[in-house]
């Protein structure tokens, strides 16, 4: 409409100008030229464009839109095709603009959402372009269009809805975690993989009983009943059931300001150009990560989203409470309030009693400037174990997050190499952040510190991996410095990346085994359970089990008490793990 | 004179096509409005200058008075036509 009131104002200025020329005229009539004619004469010029743009005005815009999308739920900046279908049941337009509303966040990486066309009575018009974008939730809402004559001069603009409301889950990528071990207070009555520290029908070994009738005859233990002749002896397996996890997500701002900001937006170079995700993105994907695996063992899994408000999905079993996490997680956004400021209000009450939670947050210490009111994390999730929950922490490590960022931003790239106060600022906050773990890791919480450069799963193994056959037989606890220990040696000896590569077995040189357990009381054992139960008793501290493969377990290389180089001379450094014993 | 507005009249409009056909996608049929609009432009161009021509041709003399009605009924035609247009 501008400039049709653009070209009204100059015909205005003309008429009046040739008015006020053809005044003169008549007054001085020996002026000469007839210059009031000529301007007036001039108007005619833009009436008539007026005139034209007049006649082929649009009328009513009637179109029938219809937008379909080829997938409702998919992953991270996985393409999904819209398709535009437009029915014109209303009169001819000479020039229409189409123009669907994309939801912000969303990248057209094929066609264009925009069509200028021209809709002559019934006529239908499709067209199809391609988004992608970030994990989150996105309803498609209106379609803008704009109408004018074919000169342009009058135009009708209206805001127009399909019939059908279009939206589109991007769900967060689901990491496979292969196996991840948690050992709730309490377990619920259906069988499943956690154990359940309970007798009775299983696959790991648990005790010895006296023989029951009904027992199935390769139940009873042969070496036992031998000693005591009187009296058949039975094993016994450890029951396996499901069990009822909590995830909380830590979706408070204040405790995710990593990695965000201008400074942080630019491409990264790994994930294909787009931005570098936040922190608070990878602590989606573990959260993920996490509900996929213990949904996959059958456990009941709730998720609760902790930021600006509370986003609740209740507990549930199987593919659909998969599907219902995953949609809750697309919608994770960080955020502030007043009341959720700290983990004190977390409604525990969600959580069954003495149930599994567990908790993915980057942690904000209790003298960090983002708290207010003071409330440390950490005394609120020591209550929290306190209160017999069995609590587990999955901590993005913050502070790498940022030295890496920092690192790799050229901006800060010169500064660095002058100003060594970053560095040690950046080990200080490492230490002091080792320390807040150290003390969550006393009060009996299980802390999985996460670097996010790493692999999730190269994490979650190394702290909740599945115990050894063997380790779950006598129903050891992990000494988790033993084992990091003997990781390491054991990685050093195999060459390989993952300790669950250890069937292929390792004749190498196994003196960094040795070393990484001296000034340890050590034991050698075979893996078999049977008679591992036995040798538990003539070990005494840490246990080195050694030789597993099934060479070993066919020569029978069971003992060699005290005396590795035994062991080493058959050659059967299978794999190794370390672990404390209660009973020592 | 009149030659120059039609010519800057001309280039007007075609600035505004090209800036309205910049939104358009690349698959879009523009040929078409592109055509459309040119004839409807040159019509509209070519009775202007015919009108504009004729009047500054054909000798008319009116009187004072009526010369002053015309232009004030002018002036309020104009103003019906673009209050027309902003209510459309």
């Amino acid at each position: 409409m501008r400039r049709a009131f653009l070209l009204s104002l100059v015909v205005y200025a003309l008429i009046i100008t040739g008015l006020i020329a053809r005044i003169g005229t008549v007054l001085y009539a020996n002026s000469g030229t007839n210059r009031g004619g000529l301007v007036l004469a001039l108007s005619l010029l833009f009436v008539i464009y007026l005139v034209a743009s007049l006649l082929r005005a649009p009328g009513a815009v009637s179109l029938e839109i219809t937008r379909t999308l080829s997938a409702e739920r998919v992953g991270t900046n996985i393409p999904v095709e819209v398709t535009m279908t437009v029915t014109n049941s209303g009169p001819s337009l000479e020039e229409v603009l189409i123009e669907d509303n994309v939801p912000p966040g969303l990248v057209i990486c094929d066609g264009s959402p925009r069509h200028v066309l021209r809709l002559t009575h019934g006529e239908t018009v499709t067209w199809r372009y391609t988004i992608r974008g970030p994990r989150g939730y996105y309803a498609f809402s209106s379609v803008r269009v704009k109408a004018c004559d074919p000169l342009g001069l009058i135009n009708r603009e209206q805001v127009l809805t399909p019939s059908s409301a279009a939206r589109l889950f991007i769900l967060p990528p689901v990491l496979r975690l292969k196996y991840v071990t948690i050992h709730p207070r309490r377990t619920r009555v259906y069988s499943g993989l956690v154990p359940a520290r309970v007798g009775g029908t299983g696959t790991d070994f648990f005790g010895v009983r006296e023989y029951q009738a009904g027992d199935p005859p390769h139940w009873i233990n042969w070496r036992a009943t031998a000693r005591h002749p009187d009296t058949l002896f039975s094993n016994e397996f450890e029951q396996e059931r499901v069990t009822d996890i909590g995830i909380v997500l830590d979706g408070r701002r204040r405790a995710n300001l990593f990695g965000v900001g201008p400074a942080f937006q630019r491409p990264c170079p790994q994930d294909d150009g787009h931005p570098c995700p936040t922190l608070f993105e990878y602590s989606t994907l573990a959260a993920a990560a996490l509900a996929d695996a213990f949904l996959a063992q059958g456990n009941r899994v709730s998720l609760l989203l902790y930021g600006r408000f509370l986003r609740w999905a209740l507990p549930g079993y199987g593919k659909v409470q998969r599907e219902r996490i995953l949609r809750t997680l697309a919608l994770a956004e960080t955020g502030d309030s007043e009341i959720f400021a700290d983990l004190d209000h977390i409604p525990t009450q969600l959580f069954p009693a003495r149930s599994q939670v567990v908790l993915v947050s980057p942690l904000l210490p209790g003298d960090s400037l983002l708290l207010s009111d003071r409330t440390d994390d950490l005394e609120v999730l020591i209550r929290l174990r306190a209160r017999g929950y069995r609590v587990m922490i999955i901590s993005p490590d913050p502070v790498a997050f940022e030295v890496a960022l920092i690192h790799a931003d050229p901006a800060f790239g010169d500064q660095k190499a002058g100003r060594p106060d970053v560095e040690l600022a950046a080990r200080i906050t490492q230490i002091e952040r080792s320390l807040m773990l150290q003390r969550l890791q006393r009060a009996g919480i299980q802390v999985i510190n996460w670097d996010v450069s790493k692999p999730l799963e190269q994490a979650m193994h190394r702290h909740l991996g599945r115990p050894l056959t063997w380790l779950r037989a006598v129903g050891a606890t992990l000494d988790t410095g033993a084992l990091s220990r003997l990781q390491r040696a054991w990685h050093r000896c195999a060459g390989l990346g993952l300790p669950g590569k250890r069937e292929r077995g390792c004749s190498a040189d196994p003196a960094p085994i040795w070393s990484a357990l001296a000034g340890s009381p050590v034991a050698l054992a075979t893996a078999h359970p049977a008679t591992l139960g036995r040798d538990m008793h003539r070990g005494a501290g840490v246990v080195l089990s050694v030789g597993t493969g099934r060479r070993c377990c066919r020569r029978r290389c069971r003992i060699a008490t005290g005396s590795p180089e035994r062991l080493d001379g058959r050659r059967c450094v299978g794999w190794a793990a370390g672990l404390g014993f209660d009973r020592s | 004179m009149v030659v120059g507005a039609s010519g800057g009249l001309l280039a007007w409009d075609l600035t505004d096509l090209d800036r309205r056909l910049r939104l358009a996608d690349s698959t879009d049929d523009l040929s078409t409005i592109r055509r459309r609009h040119l004839v409807w432009l040159g019509l509209a161009a070519g009775i202007g200058l015919l009108l504009a021509a004729a009047a500054m041709l054909i000798p008319l003399r009116f009187s004072f008075a009526l010369t002053v009605f015309l232009a004030l009924s002018a002036v309020l035609g104009m103003t019906r036509l673009v209050s027309w247009l902003h209510r459309g």
